[in-house]
C-alpha cells in the first residue's frame, strides 16, 4: 500500500502565500542561540547590534511555525496538503534528509522575515531505506525581509517514513 | 577508603550544628541590583505561552491587548523570573565547576556556612510572587535579592535535621517601579547517614 500518488502531484510545482514570520526578529532568541552554539554569556547590552549580523544559520528559526497554538490551523498550502495526503497514508515519521541554503542578504535585529513553500516534488515510488519505507519530499523556501528583499533560498528535502516499530501508549 | 565512609549516625548529639552567630548578620542584607541579560520580548513571551499551552490573549493578541485595562500586550507575570535569570554559562559554572557569579552576595555566603556546617540537602519547600506592576515587552527587569530569616536551631524534619532560610527577591523595571516581590524558602539539612552514604560510596 502505498499513497494516492496522483493527489500528491496535484500539490507538486505549486508555492504557498507568504506565511509571515510570528515574531521580529529578537535579540534575545539570538543570544540563546549563541549561548548554545557557542557558550557566549556576553550580555546583550555589550554587544553592538548595528554591527552585529544575526547568524544565518538561524534563518530556520525565525520562519518556524509555533509549538502549540490555540487555534487549531487546517493545511491549506500546496505542500502541507501534501504532506497531509502522505501523513494519513501512515508515512508519519519524517526525518530532515538535505539542506541547501543560498543567502542573499544579512538579517538584522527587528527584522520581521516573510516565506513562501514551494512543493518541488515528491518521489514517484517508495524508497527502501534503513529507516523504513517512504517517500522523499522536496521543498524550496523564499525568505524574504519585510521590504521584499529576498533574503535566502533553500532546498529542504525530508523523508517521510512508516516508523517502523511505533511507541504505543 | 575509610575517610570516605566515617559518617556519623543521623541525629547524633555529637554532630557539629550551626553556630547561627556566623550567620546572623546576613540577615536583612541585599545584593546590589542585577542587570538582566535581555529586554522582555514578545517571541521569549510566546515561547512560554506555546509551552504551558497559555492561550490568553493579553498575551499574545495585539488588538485584544490594546483595548483592555493594560493599553498592550503584557507578559505573564510569572515569567518575572525568566527576565532575570542568568545565563546558560553561569548555571554551568554555578553547578558544575562550582564556580559562582556573585560569590560576596548573602545568600551565596549563607550557603557556604550551611555546607560547612554539614547542611548539604537542600530543598525548595515554598515561593510566593506578589506582582505589583504588569511587565511589557520592551521593559528591563532589574533584581536584587536578600535573605530575610534564618532559623536560629536545628528542626526535625522527614529530610533529616535542618534549617529553614528565606530568599527575598525584588524586581523592578527600568522606571525603578516594582514589579514583584517574591519570597523563596529553603530547607537546608543533613540528609541521613544512609542516605550520605549512598551520596559519597
Amino acid at each position: 500500500m502505498g499513497i494516492n500518488y496522483s493527489e500528491v502531484q496535484n500539490h507538486v510545482g505549486k508555492e504557498s502565500e507568504a506565511i509571515m514570520a510570528i515574531d521580529k526578529v529578537s535579540k534575545s532568541d539570538i543570544r540563546h542561540w549563541c549561548e548554545l552554539i557557542d557558550q557566549d554569556d556576553t550580555p546583550y547590552n555589550e554587544i553592538d547590534w548595528v554591527e552585529k549580523t544575526v547568524p544565518p544559520a538561524m534563518l530556520m528559526v525565525w520562519t518556524m511555525p509555533p509549538l502549540w497554538s490555540p487555534e487549531s490551523k487546517a493545511p491549506t498550502a500546496p505542500h502541507e496538503l501534501a504532506l497531509k495526503v502522505i501523513d494519513d497514508a501512515g508515512y508519519d515519521g519524517a526525518i530532515g534528509i538535505a539542506l541547501d541554503q543560498e543567502i542573499f542578504a544579512p538579517v538584522k535585529v527587528d527584522d520581521r522575515l516573510s516565506y513562501t513553500v514551494k512543493l518541488n516534488g515528491v518521489s514517484s515510488d517508495e524508497v527502501q531505506t534503513n529507516m523504513g519505507k517512504g517517500y522523499q519530499v522536496d521543498l524550496e523556501y523564499k525568505i524574504s525581509n519585510q521590504t521584499g528583499k529576498m533574503i535566502s533560498k533553500q532546498n529542504y528535502s525530508l523523508f517521510k517514513f512508516k516508523i517502523l516499530n511505533p511507541v504505543t501508549e | 577508603m575509610g575517610k570516605k565512609y566515617e559518617v556519623k549516625p543521623f541525629n547524633s548529639p555529637l554532630e557539629e550544628s550551626l553556630d547561627y552567630s556566623l550567620v546572623a548578620d546576613l540577615v536583612g542584607k541585599f545584593s546590589p541590583q542585577r542587570d538582566p541579560h535581555d529586554e522582555v520580548s514578545e517571541s521569549d513571551i510566546r515561547h512560554w505561552c506555546e509551552v504551558m499551552h497559555d492561550a490568553n490573549p493579553l498575551y499574545r493578541d495585539t488588538e485584544y491587548a490594546r483595548n483592555s485595562e493594560y493599553g498592550g500586550m503584557i507578559a505573564p507575570p510569572a515569567m518575572v523570573q525568566a527576565w532575570s535569570l542568568g545565563s546558560m554559562k553561569t548555571a554551568l559554572n554555578q553547578f558544575v565547576e562550582e564556580k559562582l557569579a556573585f560569590p560576596d552576595d548573602p545568600n551565596n555566603r549563607l550557603t557556604e556556612q550551611v555546607v560547612k556546617a554539614g547542611y548539604t540537602g537542600v530543598m525548595a519547600t515554598a515561593q510566593v510572587q506578589t506582582y505589583k506592576a504588569p511587565i511589557k515587552p520592551g521593559d528591563t527587569i532589574y533584581f536584587k535579592l536578600g535573605v530575610s530569616q534564618i532559623s536560629e536551631y536545628d528542626h526535625f524534619t522527614r529530610q533529616g535535621v535542618g534549617r529553614y532560610y528565606m530568599i527575598v527577591y525584588t524586581f523592578e523595571n527600568q522606571d525603578g517601579e516594582e514589579v514583584c516581590f517574591c519570597t523563596f524558602r529553603v530547607l537546608v539539612y543533613k540528609p541521613p547517614a544512609s542516605t550520605r552514604k549512598l551520596y559519597k560510596g
